[in-house]
């Protein structure tokens, strides 16, 4: 009777690590194509020790070098940013970050404000796929779900990725437990330029008002970092387009006088921090590449020393080891970007593929 | 044992055989998710039934220059025949392959999206008062013009009047008891106005 229950226990098991293999092998990896399914997953390998974090979509981990903000102010820093980040998702990966550290500033981009609920599920798995299992998880993905998606292909993600089978590729199995960095601390390096040509205008919208469910995590947030003491800065991202209104900006204004915060719009300092726009873009203005983002960090770089009182580490051995080995990995990044760039004439390894191929057509 | 065996047997089947779910990572910019439209025009003399060259779509149409601009239809053969756009601007979406395309033409901006590699409209959006609906409303259409083209079976919010026409919309945003905004809108998930 026992030998019956171990046999049955060790077939258990195995039928559980049977599982474990192949979730490991069905989710998509993310390296080559849409690097920034990764984002996310990537903070966990960290040292946690950083004196800023910043929070939110692609404005964010396309608009600030966490390695420019080492080198010029010895800050640190990472961004726990992801493709569209929703402003509830930016509260929640927040509460889990504060689980591991405590910074001494949060940034937090507001362009997310405009959306009050769930757009897209392909943009959800980008943030919500990379967390690791916890009470803000679960939250998290309550909240952002769609309709016709299940909270249980959250928790088990080969519930949702099986059908990938006829779709597995050489990096599936490369990558099962073990991936390269595509990041420098949630920054994604774009070294290549395409210049802004047109800045589109906003269209009129019938409400300008950002929507009830924005505001309630927006408060959660501000509560989220006075009670553990951390400054909250607001920021509007130097960006094109989408499109930000004035009406918006004016909430924003008004929230952070309310709230006793910092709100800085940067599409109001573009000549300020010395952004070029025939230079400092990849896709026309909607990010900066690798220039622009330098340019930015240095500029915000000296709000958060000067203004934050931001600590400069560079003198902390072990911490400089540490962002030693980061400065390294960066610049071979980029000088394998540029090396692209002359070779084939775009980022052919950094997902620049079919922009590209849109341009040449 | 056997029952274990057996349930393992059933997950690795239902693993591999299930209904094929399209994979997110490929899916963001090419799912197109129409919804039926839930309101027919009160008058139907004044929405028109446009084939394309791939399906059959029942909507609001846009008219240029003799060009008919249906919604959600392959926007290459009709970006030709408007012939040359004022400006143009291309935007990638965070993550995906694709990109949304923006032509700008004298008097009004046609938006596409990508699906399966091909460019479909997505919407036309009036820039001034130089082109008009096919019904003949334009930007500064009193409500009581707006109304006598399209009728009574509209939503409304915050002054934005909304008419739908199988997998297309119609909106027009009046302020001052004229039109402000006149948008066509093709029905996708996920599209914002």
């Amino acid at each position: 009777m026992k030998k019956k229950i171990l046999i049955n226990i060790a077939a258990l098991c195995f039928a559980i690590l049977i599982l474990f293999l192949l979730q490991k092998l069905f989710m998509p990896k993310y390296i080559s194509e849409i690097r920034e399914g990764s984002l996310i997953a990537e903070y966990y390998d960290e040292v946690k020790d950083h004196d800023v974090m910043f929070i939110g979509d692609c404005e964010v981990y396309e608009n600030f070098s966490p390695i420019t903000l080492w080198e010029k102010y010895g800050i640190t820093s990472y961004i726990r940013g992801s493709a569209q980040q929703l402003i509830w998702q930016s509260y929640y990966l927040l509460e889990e970050t504060l689980k591991y550290e405590k910074p001494k500033v949060v940034v937090f981009n507001v362009l997310s404000m405009k959306y009050n609920e769930p757009q897209k599920e392909a943009y959800n798995r980008l943030t919500l796929d990379g967390m690791k299992l916890s009470k803000s998880k679960i939250n998290d993905i309550k909240t952002s779900m769609m309709e016709d998606e299940s909270f249980i292909s959250y928790i088990f993600p080969l519930i949702r990725y099986h059908a990938r089978w006829s779709k597995l590729t050489g990096e599936d199995f490369k990558y099962m437990f073990e991936k390269d960095k595509v990041s420098h601390n949630g920054f994604l390096m774009r070294t290549d330029v395409k210049p802004v040509t047109v800045i589109p205008k906003g269209k009129k919208l019938a409400d300008y008002q950002f929507g009830e469910n924005s505001y309630d995590y927006l408060d959660r947030m501000t509560k989220l970092c006075k009670d553990n003491n951390i400054e909250l800065i607001l920021i509007k991202a130097p960006s094109t387009y989408p499109y930000w209104y004035d009406e918006w900006d004016t909430q924003m204004v008004n929230y952070a006088e309310k709230n006793d915060l910092t709100y800085i719009n940067f599409l109001d300092l573009l000549e300020e921090v010395g952004i070029d726009f025939s230079k400092d873009t990849y896709d026309g203005g909607l990010h900066l590449n690798l220039y622009g983002a330098e340019k930015l960090s240095e500029y915000f770089g000296k709000t958060l020393s000067e203004d934050f009182g931001v600590s400069d580490n560079r003198n902390d051995s072990s911490t400089a080891k540490i962002w030693d080995e980061k400065v390294d990995s960066y610049y071979a990044m980029e000088e394998d970007q540029q090396r692209e760039l002359v070779e084939y004439g775009y980022l052919k390894s950094y997902g620049a593929l079919v922009q590209i191929t849109e341009e040449e057509e | 044992m056997k029952k274990i065996i057996l349930l393992i047997t059933i997950m690795l089947l239902l693993v591999g055989c299930s209904k094929e779910a399209k994979d997110p990572a490929n899916d963001a910019d090419q799912e197109n998710d129409t919804t039926q439209g839930s309101n027919d025009a009160q008058n139907n003399d004044t929405a028109d039934d446009t084939a394309t060259q791939d399906h059959q779509v029942v909507g609001f149409s846009f008219e240029y220059n003799g060009v008919k601009v249906p919604m959600n239809v392959e926007a290459a053969p009709v970006v030709e025949a408007l012939g040359e756009q004022t400006d143009y601007f291309e935007a990638a979406s965070c993550a995906f392959q694709g990109l949304d395309k923006f032509y700008y033409y004298s008097g009004f901006e046609l938006d596409t999206y990508p699906l399966d590699g091909v460019d479909y409209i997505s919407s036309v959006v009036f820039s001034d008062d130089s082109v008009s609906t096919v019904e003949g409303i334009y930007i500064g259409s009193t409500l009581e013009e707006i109304i006598k083209a399209y009728g009574e079976n509209y939503t409304e919010e915050s002054g934005l009047y909304t008419y739908t026409l199988g997998e297309t919309k119609l909106t027009i945003l009046v302020e001052n008891n004229v039109a402000a905004a006149i948008t066509y809108l093709a029905i996708i998930e996920g599209l914002q106005p």
